[in-house]
């Protein structure tokens, strides 16, 4: 519709100024237009007329507005037609056709490929050779059946992280799934050791093995030995206080075998805490909905403003008396704690409800 | 009597005729001074002396039946020795009044010799005389005759003891002409036609009726909206202050063309297409009367003077920068 609006048929009086000026009619066009009407005392616009009758007699007007590139695009059309020759000249296509063709072009594009994975391979046997590993003929069957099982793209993310030892910085086989159903063997093992362990070193020694001497590694055997060990002891504890928060899962993990053999902290620590695998995962089962199931609560009306302002909160304030023996002040000023439910504040349902509350 | 426009170009044919009877060259300036007497305004003409500015005006008024007087400025010249004074007179009673006697202005045709010479109060007689078209003197107003034309003539070298026209009353005059020297041809001509026996005689082709018919002629010639345009953005081009205005205008100028200015251009253009034998005014036209008519109206800056900018640079670059449409 703008575009209707905008192109539409040009004035008369825009078609005649433009004619005019085309035909170099000296204004007589564009004036005899706005005087046609206008009172001729002395045959001027008659005159006019005569005029520009005689001039435009053999002349079509049509011709005003007959297609004619300006300048500007014969010069625009010029440089394109050069830049477009110059551009051939520089750098002209080695095949035209098949560089115009798709067909061409994927062919190109396959054997530029081919080249530089020959290239690499190249390189990488020159690597090989130069460590003094042989090579070994492997078919290109077997070669791609070990492809696709290494490429063989988890379901999740979090399956993906369990894969991934990141210690190593490699993926974990299916031995390592192995290993690690024996670690938490070896983990009920160990807990149901410890627990004799505790039972038997109750009466014989005070100071017990703390969860962080466990942890530090240290077996109760070594503890009996010196009293010095203990101090140690104590200050390994505090240290294992500050190191980061390990979850009980590896800290019964990291308990001392029945050997007296320190547990290898790494095989513990091989997956990041949070990545162990879900027992439902994300998704797959919807969370149950918790339900309220208490009495509805209404809000006062503002009618009751009338009756005083009421407040749900207020500021708890500490009102207290301060004791003073003479001039000196008292170390330890008493305070009387205000009751959290201020029964001058809130209105006598809003309290039961507070009660009833605060008693569950 | 109903003139048309056969009869204008007829007239106006037959005052150049003669003219050019006495005036060898100088057809510019002729039809420049015609157009102004046909529009109803005075001419300016400057140049060095000697070269018949006063023969020019003098032949025209031969060639019309028209009252011509001459005033040479001096610096004693008073007013009243221009618009006439009250005298007293005795009648056969022997009873004494007094009685208006006109001054040289009192005709219609006046060349008005170096002007420049005069004080700025006798300048300013002539001006309002001219403007008005009427003289007021003891509480009377007393009526110029139709048509009223007044050439007046400046030197533009012997600028000392004269007083310059100051530009508000520049801006009274329709056109500013300036007379060159003739070139050789003309020269040799002018030797031939006034060293003879026998001087070159002209005879009377229009009366002050004719003339008056005349300019409502040239007052009738159609002008369209896009000319009346051009000439507005001509006009607010001569402005410093607005967006019309070019660099070498804001540059230049201090001041620029007068509504009178525009007044100016459309009448010249309209009497200049007539003379041209056509019945509307064009584009051309009006850049044909921008020289004249505006050159007196714009007032150079300090810069432009110190620069030796003359106003007739800055209406060329006007003109090439103003478009028509």
């Amino acid at each position: 519709m703008l575009y209707l609006l905008k192109k539409k048929k040009p004035e008369d009086l825009e078609v005649i100024i433009k004619a005019d000026r085309h035909f170099s009619l000296e204004e007589r066009l564009i004036t005899f237009w706005e005087y046609k009407e206008h009172q001729d005392p002395y045959g001027l616009i008659e005159r006019l007329k005569e005029d520009l009758e005689e001039r435009i007699r053999y002349i079509d007007l049509r011709k005003a507005y007959s297609f004619r590139p300006s300048r500007l695009l014969k010069t625009l059309a010029f440089l394109t037609l050069i830049l477009l020759a110059l551009n051939l000249i520089v750098s002209p296509p080695k095949n035209l056709v098949s560089a115009l063709s798709p067909e061409g072009n994927e062919k190109a594009y396959n054997e530029q490929k081919n080249s530089l994975l020959e290239k690499k391979a190249h390189l990488s046997d020159n690597v090989l050779e130069g460590e003094g590993v042989k090579k070994q003929q492997v078919s290109q069957e077997d070669f791609n059946k070990e492809k696709v099982e290494s490429f063989e793209t988890p379901k999740s993310l979090e399956e993906f992280l369990s894969q991934w030892d990141f210690d190593k910085n490699n993926a974990k086989s299916n031995e390592s799934q192995k290993e690690s159903q024996k670690t938490e063997e070896k983990k009920e093992e160990s807990t149901a050791q410890k627990e004799g362990n505790e039972k038997s070193s109750i009466g014989s020694s005070n100071n017990m093995p703390s969860l962080g001497s466990v942890a530090s590694g240290i077996s109760p055997s070594m503890e009996e030995g010196s009293s010095s060990q203990g101090e140690k002891e104590e200050g390994q504890t505090a240290g294992t206080e500050n190191m980061p928060a390990q979850s009980q899962q590896e800290r019964m993990i990291q308990a001392p075998i029945p050997g007296g053999k320190v547990a290898d902290k790494k095989d513990a620590s091989s997956s990041l805490p949070g990545t162990e695998e879900r027992n439902t995962k994300l998704g797959e089962k919807e969370s149950e909905r918790k339900v309220f199931s208490g009495e509805n609560v209404s809000v006062p009306s503002p009618q009751e403003e009338e009756k005083g302002k009421n407040y749900l909160f207020q500021a708890p304030t500490l009102t207290g008396e301060r004791k003073t023996v003479g001039d000196s002040v008292s170390v330890s000023p008493q305070y009387q704690e205000e009751n959290p439910v201020a029964s001058r504040i809130l209105p006598q349902e809003f309290q039961d409800i507070l009660k009833i509350y605060f008693s569950q | 009597m109903a003139l048309s426009l056969e009869d204008f170009t007829d007239v106006i044919g037959k005052i150049r005729g003669e003219i050019g009877k006495v005036i060898v060259g100088y057809d510019e300036i002729i039809d420049l001074i015609l157009i102004s007497l046909l529009s109803g305004g005075h001419v300016l003409l400057e140049g060095v002396p000697g070269i018949g500015k006063t023969l020019i005006v003098k032949t025209l008024s031969e060639i019309i039946d028209l009252k011509f007087s001459r005033v040479q400025f001096t610096p004693d010249l008073m007013p009243a020795d221009i618009t006439g004074t009250n005298i007293i007179l005795e009648d056969e009673e022997g009873r004494k009044h007094f009685k208006f006697q006109e001054g040289p202005i009192f005709a219609n045709i006046i060349l008005a010799d170096e002007i420049n010479r005069a004080t700025p109060k006798t300048q300013s007689a002539l001006l309002e005389a001219m403007q008005e078209g009427n003289v007021t003197s003891g509480g009377k107003v007393y009526p110029l005759p139709k048509p009223f034309f007044v050439l007046a003539t400046q030197n533009p070298i012997e600028m000392e003891g004269t007083y310059p026209l100051p530009e508000a009353q520049l801006d009274r005059f329709f056109f500013k002409l300036i007379l060159t020297y003739p070139g050789k041809e003309e020269l040799l001509e002018i030797i031939e036609r006034t060293t003879n026996i026998e001087m070159p005689t002209v005879s009377k082709v229009a009366d002050g009726r004719t003339i008056e018919e005349l300019k409502k002629i040239v007052r009738s010639v159609p002008v369209s909206q896009v000319v009346k345009d051009y000439t507005v953005r001509i006009i607010l081009a001569t402005h410093p202050e607005t967006n019309f205005a070019t660099e070498k205008v804001k540059k230049y100028v201090k001041y620029g063309a007068s509504p009178r200015g525009a007044q100016a251009l459309i009448l010249g253009a309209k009497a200049l297409s007539l003379f041209e034998g056509r019945s509307n005014v064009s584009f051309k036209d009006i850049r044909n009367v921008v020289f004249p008519a505006l050159r007196h109206r714009i007032i150079l800056s300090f810069e432009g003077e110190a620069e030796g900018i003359s106003p007739d640079e800055i209406l060329k670059d006007i003109l090439e920068k103003v478009p028509e449409v």
